[in-house]
């Protein structure tokens, strides 16, 4: 463990402290120090570097049976001891005007240590912790050059490099007391021919937890690649036709489904899932929450509430075998705990969510899967999900992609919808390719190639202006 | 039923000069030293933050939260290249240190001007605070939210369940910047949020929500956020939303309803209208300045001077005094929003919407309070001129390119109208277009305008902006597929 992991590890333990000093029936502080280091570029000139040094702790209390919150930004891990008893009256305080919480396990609202933390293996290289400018320059270089030496790529208008290194501490009164700490650094870009009159994007990213050279050269190609496989798209013919749904746009329906998965959602009639042992898909899906996975995007040894990080099997060949919970939701519905708490950062409570959500690989490469299309749809990119309700499950989203007929692909598409409810997709799912891909993003959630029996398709041809 | 309220007129309080978190002469002293070390513009963004929430859930958790932050931005820009750095350690040792380390990722330069003296920026606050956030205790809020849940249970005997959520924020700044000028700044907000859900005898399920708020203090609670009108919206929504359907694809007209309805101008029309989106590929409204763009009914504004609203503020975070930008003018495309950055590259002028979401932040160009300006047309004429479209009220959501103005939007609460007449509710229908061909497509402006706010992200950052408009028509748009699936 670094200095800074220390010292966030005694901040939050003098946080706890503190408010049981105050009176606090139960206390929980979780505290983080963060460093992030990110360059933008346009072409090759870097216009934008960012360095953000951000520290805080955020303390929940259990005071007359309710609980209170309050955080606090920290000039430094080691918070002066007047700072955390202000922080602790604020967050009693809160305590006074809420009700007693109802559902208690054992007596008690926070959660109790539930066996030893163990590390993941894989999350924090000590030398990537340090940034080198240069590197920013080197990787910014190194995409553009691969790009522009693809014939027929007019610009590479922007190109992100970054690195965040974040140190998390979790203690409450009742023993836990856990720490962790990981690094990563990535890259993207994005590419732009053009061709018929109008401008393609295409784009990629890459990252890594080692201080390993990014591959940033092939970032740039296939970014440039997928720029120029997409002249000429038009629009998808109007019906119901079969669809395979590449990675990267599967992975925002599992962005999705982690919300339909909320214990407190389901709880609460939210979602579209009434509870476990309901069917929900096809034989072939199957959904695992794996905080665990070596070296993972969203990997880490414990939960936001400092319980041990667990393997959990969500959905399984169709069936829902567990939900997401948090402590609190967990109480709330008589469930066992599940460790599935989550945290946007230290301002915030936690909340049941999920940590490198997946859809389990099939044995079928992507090339079989489409062929097997004969007419249909690849959809490589979907836009739009954001305003999909959880608790109806429908969505219409716009959509870009491969048109395919007889098996082989016919032309690049956009300017159409693609419209259903969730419990159609998911029970259309007629196989699964063994192209697992994880994507960075909200949760790092991971997808093969999902292979749809039917869906309404409606191209809205004679649209201008997407590109 | 509650509509969203129409702008009324406050009479503005003088500009408070708060406290300084920084002594003024630390502040010169980092910007003296940005110039010497060759930087062409530098600034200083000085921020502590309270913020509270508090919850109540009907037969639920209720939960309180007080948050705290503080810390500074330093920004040094040369040529087209930006450096940033943030430390929440405000001491002028660490604060210089910071500035230190700016200068360093920048490269050296040719050492620039002499020392830099500071001059206050004269600007008036639209948004005086009654009953500061600061001073108010937890009970009293509780018992407003209180009234609401109360009231949301009496609206309807189908709602089963409520939520009421009140958020509250205080921030005092200090923004000074090598160019000498020195702005203080409190900004308070305070928004109210309502869901609701209601229950039928069949088992289906609807969902309200609604939450008016803007800048002041917890006066907003008697005036555009009462309570009652709240939670009675709320649970309107979620009765009507019960019994909602999708909508048949196909080429439609569409009446878009005051307030709310003005989300999807923001997404197809305001994001491709601030300047940064101009290098875009495929940006809609490059090079257009002058040029007609939509009906001449159709005037676009952006205003940070609207008294009270969700995104007034007295500066923009460069310390630009806040002004009303006119987008559209008669139908005619007449301005962008600018920051510091983008007028220089665009030789345009700074319009006061460079905008940040904390000290961690660079500012972007953003709106404020963006809206078409009432019209000359009846709202109920409107509807009654148009004999088979949608009309839609409100949207869940949607995606927009900010360059193009391509999108893809939701219809949240919707209505099909027949006859001239509003006919059956609708629910997620999804619309598909182009922001260009909406605005050119606008052919009725009604007189009925109101702003609500909103939270916009950009490039992950967040910023509290007013959505607005009156009635309009969109003479046609494209309804996106229709629901294949028994879910």
């Amino acid at each position: 463990m670094s200095a800074q992991g220390e010292l966030a590890r005694e901040t939050a333990r003098d946080a706890v402290h503190t408010a049981r000093t105050l009176g606090a029936e139960e206390a929980e502080a979780y505290a983080s120090v963060d460093h992030t280091w990110s360059a933008r570029a346009r072409r090759e000139t870097v216009t934008r570097i960012r360095h953000s040094d951000s520290c805080g702790v955020g303390l929940r209390v259990v005071s007359g049976g309710a609980i209170g919150y309050a955080y606090t930004s920290l000039a430094q891990p080691g918070a002066p001891s007047l700072t955390l008893r202000s922080l602790a009256e604020q967050a009693l305080g809160t305590a006074t005007v809420t009700r007693p919480v109802t559902s208690t396990v054992g007596g008690s609202v926070l959660p109790a240590p539930d066996g030893a933390v163990t590390p993941v293996p894989g999350l924090h290289s000590p030398e990537l912790a340090r940034w080198d400018p240069r590197r920013a320059t080197a990787t910014v270089a190194t995409i553009n050059e691969a790009a522009r030496s693809v014939a027929g790529v007019a610009d590479v208008p922007r190109i992100h490099y970054g690195l965040e290194h974040a140190v998390t501490a979790v203690a409450n009164s009742h023993g836990v007391d856990a720490c962790s700490e990981g690094a990563l650094h990535y890259a993207w870009a994005e590419v732009l021919c053009t061709g018929d009159g109008r401008t393609q994007a295409g784009s990629d990213a890459t990252w890594s937890r080692e201080l390993v050279e990014l591959p940033a050269g092939e970032v740039g190609l296939h970014a440039a690649r997928a720029a120029l496989a997409s002249r000429g798209a038009r629009a998808a013919p109007t019906g119901t036709f079969p669809v395979v749904i590449a990675p990267a746009a599967a992975v925002n329906l599992l962005d999705r489904m982690e919300l339909m998965l909320s214990g407190e959602l389901v709880r609460k009639g939210r979602s579209l899932i009434a509870g476990e042992g309901e069917r929900l898909g096809s034989q072939v899906l199957t959904v695992i929450d794996d905080p665990r996975l070596p070296g993972g995007l969203a990997s880490r040894p414990f939960d936001a509430e400092g319980l041990p990080s667990r393997t959990r099997r969500l959905i399984d060949r169709g069936v829902v075998t567990g939900v997401l919970y948090d402590s609190r939701s967990a109480a709330d519905a008589g469930a066992a705990e599940t460790a599935n708490a989550v945290r946007s950062s230290y301002r915030a409570l936690p909340r049941p969510g999920s940590s490198n959500l997946f859809i389990q690989p099939g044995e079928t490469s992507r090339v079989e899967l489409e062929r097997s299309l004969g007419d249909g749809l690849v959809v490589e990119e979907i836009l739009g999900l954001h305003g999909t309700n959880p608790a109806s499950g429908r969505f219409s989203v716009s959509v870009r992609g491969y048109w395919v007929e007889g098996g082989q692909r016919a032309w690049p598409v956009t300017d159409t919808a693609l419209a259903g409810s969730y419990r159609r997709l998911w029970s259309g799912i007629q196989d699964v390719g063994s192209d697992l891909e994880f994507r960075p993003g909200r949760g790092g959630c991971g997808s093969p190639s999902l292979l749809v029996d039917a869906l309404a398709v409606s191209g809205t041809a004679g649209r201008e202006g997407s590109r | 039923m509650t509509e969203p309220r129409a702008i009324e007129p406050v009479a503005t309080g003088s500009h408070g000069a708060e406290s300084e978190l920084v002594p003024r002469a630390v502040l010169e002293q980092i910007l003296t030293e940005l110039r010497r070390a060759g930087a062409e513009y530098g600034d200083v963004f000085v921020e502590d933050r309270r913020a509270r929430s508090l919850l109540l859930e009907e037969d639920s958790a209720s939960y309180g939260s007080y948050g705290s932050q503080r810390g500074a931005g330093i920004r040094a820009v040369r040529g087209d290249t930006s450096v940033h750095a943030c430390t929440e350690r405000l001491s002028p040792s660490e604060l210089l240190s910071t500035a230190r380390r700016v200068v360093e990722l920048l490269g050296t330069g040719v050492p620039n001007g002499s020392d830099i003296r500071l001059a206050p920026v004269t600007a008036t606050t639209p948004s005086p605070v009654r009953t500061p956030s600061d001073s108010a205790s937890w009970s009293a809020r509780v018992g407003y939210l209180e009234r609401a849940v109360a009231a949301g249970r009496a609206a309807d005997p189908m709602i089963t369940g409520l939520t009421a959520r009140l958020f509250e924020s205080a921030h005092d700044l200090q923004i000074a910047t090598t160019e000498g000028s020195y702005a203080t700044e409190h900004r308070s907000r305070l928004r109210l949020r309502v869901q609701a859900t209601a229950r039928d005898r069949r088992g289906r399920t609807g969902h309200g929500s609604w939450a008016p708020g803007g800048t002041g203090g917890l006066e907003l609670l008697e005036r555009v956020a009462r309570p009652e009108e709240v939670a009675a919206e709320a649970a309107r929504q979620a009765v009507v939303l019960l019994d909602a359907r999708p909508a048949p694809a196909g080429e439609r007209t569409m009446v878009v309803g005051p307030g709310v309805g003005g989300v999807l101008l923001h997404e197809v029309c305001g994001h491709p209208l601030e300047a940064d989106c101009l290098h875009l590929p495929g940006a809609a409204f490059d090079g257009m300045l002058g040029s007609r763009v939509a009906d001449d009914r159709v005037t676009i504004i952006d205003d940070q001077t609207v008294p009270a609203a969700w995104g007034s503020a007295a500066v923009d975070d460069e310390a630009t005094v806040a002004s009303r930008t006119v987008l559209v003018d008669g139908g005619v495309l007449a301005g962008y929003l600018h920051d510091r950055d983008t007028a220089r590259t665009f030789a345009g002028r700074r319009t006061g919407n460079a905008r940040r979401a904390s000290f961690r932040h660079l500012p972007v160009p953003r709106m404020t309070n963006t809206f078409i300006a009432a019209g000359d047309d009846d709202p109920d004429e409107i509807i009654g001129e148009t004999p088979d479209g949608i009309y839609a009220r409100s949207f869940s959501g949607g995606v927009a390119d900010p360059a193009t103005g391509s999108f893809t939007f939701t219809v949240r609460e919707g209505y099909r109208i027949t006859n001239g007449k509003l006919a059956e509710p609708l629910a997620d229908v999804a619309i598909v277009g182009n922001g260009r061909e909406v605005l050119s497509g606008v052919d009725r402006v009604g007189h009925d305008l109101s702003l609500v706010p909103s939270v916009c992200g950009k490039e992950g950052q967040k910023a509290m902006v007013s959505v607005g408009q009156p009635t309009i028509r969109v003479r046609s748009v494209t309804v996106g597929g229709s629901d294949v699936g028994t879910g």
